[in-house]
């Protein structure tokens, strides 16, 4: 069944032609009022394989070259025609708005956080608090990686906005991945190699520069 | 709507190449999402495509975007 | 490139890829002819769970901003509590596990 792929939301229309997509097809955009859906129009979605899935990241890393703001779209996003992509998406165009402000001029670092146990929740001041309380603040440890405090330190203000899931599965603890200015990766990882000793009993593993697959969505 | 099979998906993840698995990891776990499809099916038959994009969208209505 | 990087260690791959396979496992809803309740019950408590995650994310993210007073965090925090608690109740009543709450939803993925 033939549609319309959808590759990457833009903040700006690209200044050239944007060239071809993974099946070789010309691609396009599509105006959603502020910001643009990058497009192909293809006979159908390509399936998943180490190949695919390289030649997608390697599209939208082209196109990223000539565009300050890009989002890019979950793999395999296929809709029947520019009306669907548009109605599915313009009622969100708020949200994405700022999401492509959010990434503009920036890159995505990746770290893994490793090691046999989490850290242990540190002291809330909670604990005269009712139970609705100490489950919210549970929750929101959750959400947390107090793992890499020290590395988050030393990266300072060349961290932008950050992502994080923990996993709990030792000894996969939990991923990071923080949003950078485009330029800044070496940098980035040099401050991960110094931070080294400091950070045990855990260790990190960081891959990038990517594009901000993390960040199209809210925090 | 045309959808790779899930045994395909998974089989993209029989690797210990760590830089291919952080780029699955990118490409089919996150990415913006712009309409989710459930399929519903009756005896193993596909009958009805149900799409959450207004889920979706109140989704983002609720998020609240300031830091 | 020249940038060193901290090796990733051989069994720290397998985790990664392990985990990555559990997330692509994720199953997709159809309705089982001999028990269309549970089936109808997986779908529904799925939408209440992604549901119960944004009101948990928002109500954490207003306790962080302090715009929540004591009284509010804690009648929000028993609420969001007392929802998990009966998701989880409703789940096991009808045999599903925690993991049967996340539905593949999207093209190829999960939805959140």
């Amino acid at each position: 069944m033939s549609g319309v792929y959808l590759y990457a939301l833009l903040g700006a229309n690209p200044a050239t032609s944007p060239g071809v997509g993974v099946s070789d097809e010309p691609l396009r955009t599509v105006d959603l009022g502020g910001l643009f859906a990058l497009v192909g129009d293809v006979p159908a979605a390509l399936a998943p394989s180490p190949a695919t899935l390289t030649a997608q990241d390697a599209v939208l890393r082209r196109l990223a070259t000539g565009v300050d703001a890009i989002l890019p779209a979950r793999f395999g996003t296929l809709v029947a025609d520019d009306a669907t992509l548009v109605e599915s998406l313009t009622a969100r165009r708020t949200e994405l708005t700022r999401a492509l402000a959010q990434v503009s001029g920036c890159e995505q670092m990746t770290l893994r956080v490793w090691g046999e146990q989490a850290a242990p929740p540190a002291d809330a001041g909670v604990t005269d608090a009712g139970p609705g309380a100490r489950y919210l603040a549970a929750r929101r440890r959750a959400r947390q990686v107090p793992e890499v405090d020290t590395l988050r330190r030393r990266l300072g203000a060349l961290v932008k906005a950050e992502r994080v899931e923990r996993h709990d599965r030792p000894p996969l603890l939990a991923t990071v991945q923080h949003l950078v200015p485009r330029g800044e990766s070496a940098q980035y990882l040099a401050e991960v190699e110094a931070a080294g000793a400091q950070l045990a009993p855990w260790r990190v593993t960081v891959t990038g520069p990517w594009l901000p697959y993390a960040f199209g969505g809210a925090a | 709507m045309t959808t790779p099979t899930r045994a395909t998906a998974r089989d993209v993840l029989d690797t210990t190449d760590s830089s291919l698995l952080d780029l699955v990891d990118n490409l089919l776990n996150r990415g913006v999402v712009i309409s989710g499809e459930v399929m519903l099916g009756l005896a193993g038959v596909d009958l009805v495509y149900l799409r959450v994009s207004a889920l979706l969208c109140a989704a983002d209505r609720i998020s609240d975007g300031r830091p | 490139m020249s940038e060193r990087r901290p090796p990733i260690e051989v069994r720290e791959i397998e985790s990664l890829r392990a985990e990555l396979q559990r997330q692509s496992n994720a199953p997709r809803w159809n309705a089982d002819p001999q028990d269309v309740q549970r089936s109808v019950a997986q779908l529904v408590l799925t939408l209440v769970e992604f549901l119960r995650q944004l009101l948990e994310r928002q109500a954490i993210r207003r306790m962080e901003r302090d715009s929540l007073t004591a009284e509010e965090t804690e009648d929000i925090g028993l609420a969001l509590m007392r929802l998990e608690e009966t998701v989880r109740e409703l789940a096991d009543r009808f045999g599903l596990q925690p993991e049967d709450l996340n539905l593949d939803l999207g093209p190829l993925g999960k939805l959140l």
